[in-house]
């Protein structure tokens, strides 16, 4: 069963007070019946600190449910040598969405991430120019985690 | 597979566009292909649903169920690929925007997300090492950056990703 499972975790993206996310969580989950998608960020402390979470659940011609009510979790983590983050190594993803008629749909997919696909240093791959402009990311350290 | 054309506006004056293409190879061993490179004369359509540059063009067909995603940007990686919903699409909220701040009359910003969550992938990617067919499921996003102008002058980053699994 094809299945890719794209995490990142944690990551600020190239403008970090500007762009209003500290941490995101993906996940794309396809099989031949279902497809699961959840995207969680957190907002950076001068946005609150505030977790969003989006997320739905289609098969062929139908969306099942799509909604806010849901959680990413990371079950279990490893810090990162390289630069202190915990990198995720089991995760847990919770739907608790509506129906398009308004029906409760829950749905969990849970496990082990296994071999880690890649991990993007991120402020590696800004263009120089925009580095430049934005004088440096004041204690940031944002990386990609890719399974 | 993950491609995306991010475009940026700082302070009104300069706008850049970037196609980016990432290729994961599952077998635990061929290192990522990562290509980005940025674009020349990046421009909408009228209808504002099509996107093009010089070597590079992502359009919406008539009825809106499909996207063709072409580039020639990057020799490395030459995409020429068909997303096309297997599902309908979604967005969260009316209108799928997530606000900002602590007045919603008056927010700090925006971020807008849609979603295509099955979609069935055609065409291929040619690289180096050959041509790899991307028959298979998919997701697209759009996702849309709405800056307040007060925010240090950095503008909208209109962004479409496209992540394709196998």
């Amino acid at each position: 069963m094809p299945v890719s499972i794209l995490v990142q975790s944690p990551v600020s993206f190239i403008l970090t007070d500007l762009v209003k996310a500290a941490k995101w969580t993906f996940v794309d989950f396809q099989s031949p019946s279902f497809s699961a998608v959840m995207m969680e960020y957190t907002t950076p402390p001068s946005y609150g600190s505030t977790v969003v979470n989006v997320g739905g659940i289609a098969q062929d011609g139908v969306i099942l449910c799509a909604g806010s009510g849901n959680a990413a979790t990371h079950t279990k983590v490893k810090d990162d040598a390289e630069n202190d983050w915990p990198a995720p190594e089991e995760v847990k993803f919770i739907w608790n969405d509506r129906s398009k008629d308004g029906k409760p749909v829950t749905a969990v997919l849970e496990g082990s991430l296994g071999k880690r696909l890649d991990k993007v240093d991120v402020m590696a791959k800004v263009p120089g120019f925009i580095k430049t402009i934005v004088g440096g990311v004041a204690g940031t350290k944002p990386y990609i985690y890719q399974v | 597979m993950e491609g995306h054309a991010d475009a940026q506006t700082i302070s009104g004056i300069h706008t850049t566009c970037q196609f980016n293409t990432k290729i994961f190879y599952p077998d635990g061993t061929t290192p990522a292909l990562w290509s980005s490179d940025a674009l020349d004369n990046a421009d909408f359509d009228a209808d504002k649903l099509s996107f093009h540059a010089d070597g590079c063009a992502i359009s919406l067909n008539g009825d809106g169920t499909s996207y063709s995603v072409k580039s020639v940007t990057n020799e490395a990686s030459i995409v020429n690929l068909t997303v096309s919903q297997a599902a309908p699409g979604f967005h969260v909220g009316k209108d799928g925007k997530s606000y900002f701040g602590t007045d919603l009359k008056n927010p700090w910003g925006s971020m807008r997300h849609g979603f295509w969550p099955r979609c069935h992938v055609e065409g291929s990617i040619i690289t180096k090492a050959g041509e790899i067919d991307f028959k298979g499921r998919g997701l697209f996003i759009h996702a849309l950056q709405g800056m307040k102008p007060h925010h240090a002058g950095i503008y909208p980053c209109p962004i479409a990703c496209l992540f394709y699994s196998d």
